[in-house]
């Protein structure tokens, strides 16, 4: 039995208040979280439904120009210089008037995630902590990603695919953990969107993986692709090969390479290859893969609900992949967000970090707060579900 | 109003204090030498969006606000601990360079790079 | 499983085959029958009760382009079929035999093997049998069941065979004979198999297994994983020198592997 009211409300409140910080990669996001105290979470397993009321979800992307990755020491910068703009707005949004009495905890992103912007954001953490007087609780980012979708789709135990720039996992829940059955054995998916992007100067402004999205919907011959290999292990995926391959095809198309056969007629010299005809093949190959390992976790699990989770979420193709795979399966249903929560988001991390601290564990010396920047997901005991 | 100070302890040297001196320039600034976008960025087109505000005015137009007062401050106290670190990290270095292989070399390189960059070793964001 | 599905396979084989459906993995829906693909009457066993058979079908997924899906089908019910018939004539590896198969529509003929478990503990695969004996976890019938289940993956891989998606559902137990309690152990699921004399796709395979072995049989994984990778040394062991050398190789590459996914960063 889970009892998620361990911890009364601050200032006799009967509803809780919790922000939440995030800044592990290029998106720095302040949200702020209100949940009541009712009596039915005081027992059972209800981790999934717990009325959340969503008062502000702030976020600022680092964006850098098209070509180019975001190196640490510049995103973390953007973390220091818009932190506390954001999560001033935050507060106003949400109308908090006065952090010391109406905030009950204050939830950071501790890893994983790019070294120095983590610690930019756990320094602002700390500084409120001990500014207002209000604890501290750190948060697994994917862990974070997952207890927002289930809140928002209210799937009670689906497997969870999170598929983000630096991570892609098949995820199940059993025993009070998050238990990893499948994922990449090298670079993560969003990773390889962003860097075939770079290779095609595609623009960063959204994202790079939305470009790549919107180029594939615009692709003119989706009857024919560009062959890729296929290289699911399991429950395992291996992308590295697929990336090495598409991007030489990239470079040389980018750099008109006319010997290219593949890219460009023999006799004529024309191009029969476009821009658009890479992303279509790279999206369609990569996330037939991605399903696959994600029926797979689901078959050896006997799951029936699948939730989508990260950046690489948001895309409307895989989501649509997702679905017609559930549609096959005996009450196979699948749950996704949008962009303000599949995208990297400071709501997210107040969900995952409330829960944590109404089951009592909360920072108790500031020594606990050091961030770090590889914590698996299965390395978060999950005591609030049974 | 009390300005900031900061205390450096390290086993090889005696304590090393940072204080504000009000009267020099790169106390009075919210944009310091150090803190500024990486040349690679600048150099690769970036526009720089990111950039502290500048100081807020009392009503009478000049005076700072006592928080801005307090940026400006820690703005450049904050460039004077960069300079230092960077100093102690080159010296570092070179003291290896001298006893030591080049294998060192690489690794302490690496190291400082972890340290600037927040050590990814793989870090696939930045390199490629 | 969708009505489609079946309503595609019944189409496809006819109404003459009767089929029961028995389970939907990720990529193949299985079916018994009691039909025989060639053979005219159908076959019996020592005791006159009609044998069974397996068809296993590999349905389109609609979720993934249909050249991607052609391809994927044909190779892996293909390259199935000829890693079983291969596998079939290699003394001690045990798979089901395999009867008929047709690449195209995704479909294979093969024996049938296994059978429930008491007290409603599910089909005998490896899955559902160490979660039957999970109020006695390290009993001698584990213990000597993943010792086999070990040597059975030592075989293969000495023989240069790799499974590619090694889990505790894709290991079925069968009864040795009637009278004793011991299980003969079986791969089964080859899909993703191939032919490869690489340390790294050995070292994968492991790796897979054990994954699969923690996350699904978590609280005894440890000794679990002991004891399969004892009977997996034992194949290489008995090899001299020359085996012992391999094993040591196979066991490095499973350990590198091991850390390569611990020390992967994973930036969110």
């Amino acid at each position: 039995m889970v009892n998620l009211n361990t911890v009364p409300p601050r200032n006799n409140r009967d509803y809780y208040i919790a922000i939440g910080l995030e800044g592990s990669a290029n998106k720095l996001g302040v949200g702020v979280i209100k949940c009541s105290r009712s009596a039915h979470m005081a027992s059972g397993d209800n981790s999934h439904n717990c009325d959340v009321e969503i008062l502000s979800n702030i976020r600022n992307t680092y964006v850098t120009p098209p070509g180019e990755g975001f190196l640490p020491r510049d995103t973390a910068r953007h973390h220091r210089n818009w932190c506390v703009r954001i999560i001033k707005q935050a507060l106003e949004e949400a109308e908090i008037k006065n952090p010391h009495l109406d905030i009950d905890v204050i939830c950071f992103t501790r890893g994983p995630g790019m070294g120095a912007p983590l610690h930019s954001v756990a320094i602002a953490a700390r500084t409120c902590s001990l500014l207002w007087d209000v604890p501290l609780v750190g948060v697994n980012h994917c862990v974070g990603h997952i207890e927002m979708g289930r809140e928002i789709t209210k799937a009670e135990n689906p497997v969870v695919l999170y598929v983000s720039g630096g991570n892609t996992q098949v995820i199940a829940y059993s025993e009070n953990r998050y238990r990893i059955f499948g994922e990449t054995l090298d670079v993560a998916i969003g990773n390889c969107l962003d860097r075939f992007a770079r290779t095609l100067k595609i623009p960063n402004a959204p994202s790079p993986g939305y470009n790549i999205e919107q180029l594939a919907k615009n692709c003119k011959n989706k009857d024919s692709l560009i062959e890729l290999s296929y290289t699911v292990k399991g429950m395992d995926l291996s992308m590295s090969g697929i990336l090495a391959y598409i991007d030489t095809l990239a470079k040389d198309l980018f750099r008109g390479n006319k010997k290219n056969r593949l890219l460009f007629d023999k006799e004529t010299g024309e191009p029969k290859v476009t821009v658009e005809d890479l992303c279509y093949s790279l999206q369609e190959n990569l996330f037939a893969m991605l399903v696959e390992i994600t029926e797979r976790a689901m078959a050896h699990v006997n799951a029936t609900q699948v939730l989508i989770v990260g950046g690489v979420g948001s895309n409307t193709r895989l989501q649509e992949m997702m679905g017609q795979m559930c549609k096959d399966r005996a009450n196979g249903k699948v749950h996704a967000t949008d962009e303000r929560f599949c995208i990297d988001n400071g709501v997210m991390i107040a969900q995952a970090g409330l829960l944590q601290y109404r089951m009592g564990d909360y920072v108790k010396d500031l020594s606990e707060t050091v961030v770090t920047q590889k914590f698996r997901t299965d390395e978060v005991y999950v005591s609030w579900r049974e | 109003m009390v300005s900031p100070s900061a205390l450096y302890t390290a086993p090889d040297v005696s304590e090393k204090r940072f204080t504000v001196d009000r009267s020099s320039e790169k106390y009075q600034t919210t944009n310091g030498r150090t803190t500024g976008p990486s040349a690679h960025v600048l150099g690769a087109g970036q526009i720089d969006v990111d950039r502290p505000s500048d100081p807020k005015l009392l009503s009478d137009g000049r005076t700072p606000t006592p928080l801005s007062i307090l940026r400006m401050e820690l703005t450049g106290l904050q460039d004077d601990i960069n300079e230092f670190l960077t100093e102690r990290m080159e010296l570092a270095k070179n003291k290896k360079l001298k006893t030591q292989s080049q294998a060192d070399e690489q690794r302490i390189d690496k190291e400082i790079t972890k340290l600037l960059d927040g050590g990814d070793d793989d870090d696939d964001e930045t390199k490629n | 499983m969708s009505q489609e599905i079946v309503d595609t396979v019944t189409k496809y084989l006819t109404p003459n085959i009767p089929i029961k459906q028995i389970s939907q993995g990720a990529e193949a829906v299985v079916f018994t029958s009691s039909a025989h693909p060639y053979l005219p009457t159908p076959e019996h066993d020592a005791d006159g009760k009609p044998l069974q058979y397996i068809i296993k079908y590999r349905p389109p997924k609609k979720y993934r382009h249909p050249i991607i899906d052609r391809q994927l089908t044909k190779h892996r019910t293909l390259s199935e079929a000829r890693l079983l018939s291969k596998l079939f004539l290699i003394g001690g590896i045990n798979v089901p035999k395999l009867i008929a198969t047709d690449p195209y529509n995704g479909c294979l003929w093969l024996e049938f093997l296994g059978e429930d478990l008491p007290n409603n503990s599910g089909f005998s695969n490896l899955k559902n049998f160490l979660w039957a004996n999970v109020n006695d976890p390290y009993n001698d019938v584990v213990k000597s069941t993943l010792i086999k289940v070990g040597e059975q993956i030592g075989l293969l891989h000495f023989n240069d065979f790799c499974h590619g998606d090694l889990t505790s559902s894709n290991i079925v137990l069968a009864r040795d004979d009637t009278q004793s309690n011991d299980w003969k152990v079986f791969l089964i699921d080859f899909g993703l198999g191939s032919m490869s004399k690489l340390v790294e796709d050995k070292g994968v395979d492991l790796y897979v297994l054990e994954r699969a072995i923690i996350s699904t049989h978590s609280a005894f994984s440890d000794k679990y994983n002991e004891w399969i990778i004892e009977g997996f040394s034992n194949v290489y062991n008995k090899h001299g020198k020359g085996g012992e050398t391999k094993l040591k190789e196979v066991l490095k590459r499973f350990s590198d592997v091991r850390m390569r996914g611990r020390k992967r960063t994973m930036i969110g």
